[in-house]
């Protein structure tokens, strides 16, 4: 991403604004449906057919 | 946020790192009351055949913070149709049983998931087997379609990527 100085500002810039993204998409979905995500194990067996076949 | 405590460690049966992020994620079930091997099987049953392939342009990848393994993803670099450079793909981005099973603050799961995906960009800017120009993250239901939709879309207005797109069960990122 550049020089190391530029790279940190870079990479703070882009922390901040993927944070930022992150918190308002979970906000808009709300946390409950978030949590229903495949992020979460919890909620992956339904799925485990449909990874099978795209990978 | 102290970064210097995160490590984007690639599981490998070869090296015991895949044999310690399975215990850790079964010690974190069982101190849950949770029975790992149904939990985590129908994922872990795919994601183990990929670390046995230790390909250099794909591989499993765990964040680890403070000593503790708090997610997972698998990414790959292929040629893709219709793509003009190799394509990243991120699939079974996953958070630890902690997260899953507890109820943390909504900051709390943004920062991870943000850690890990920045780690993510890392490989795309910067690591030399799998830098790439474009990445792709799988999409494995309509919550998660929902979800990083709507995450795509806040993202798109920080002007930091050429392009932002939902498509199917993919989320589309080309860097600058």
């Amino acid at each position: 991403m550049g020089s190391s100085k530029g790279m940190t500002t870079m990479n703070e810039t882009m922390r901040a604004a993927l944070l930022e993204a992150a918190v308002k998409a979970i906000n808009h979905v709300g946390l409950t449906d978030f949590k229903k995500t495949s992020l979460f194990l919890s909620n992956s067996r339904a799925a485990f057919s449909e990874e099978k076949a795209a990978a | 946020m102290d970064y210097d405590n995160h490590n984007f460690i690639r599981l490998l049966e070869s090296d015991g790192t895949w044999d310690a992020f399975e215990t850790d994620w079964r010690s974190q079930c069982d101190s849950l009351g949770e029975e790992f091997d149904s939990y985590a099987e129908a994922t872990f049953a795919v994601v183990r055949d990929l670390i046995r392939e230790e390909n250099r342009t794909a591989g499993v990848f765990a964040l680890q913070i403070d000593g503790v393994f708090v997610a997972m993803c698998q990414v790959n670099k292929a040629g893709l149709p219709r793509y003009d450079s190799p394509v990243m793909r991120v699939r079974f981005i996953t958070l630890s049983p902690e997260y899953d099973l507890t109820d943390k603050q909504l900051g709390e799961y943004a920062e991870v998931l943000v850690s890990l995906l920045m780690q993510v960009l890392q490989l795309a800017y910067m690591d030399e087997e799998l830098q790439c120009m474009h990445l792709k993250f799988h999409l494995r239901s309509p919550a998660d379609i929902q979800f990083f939709a709507a995450f795509g879309a806040g993202l798109s207005e920080k002007n930091l990527f050429k392009s932002i797109k939902t498509a199917g069960a993919w989320l589309h990122i080309t860097r600058k």
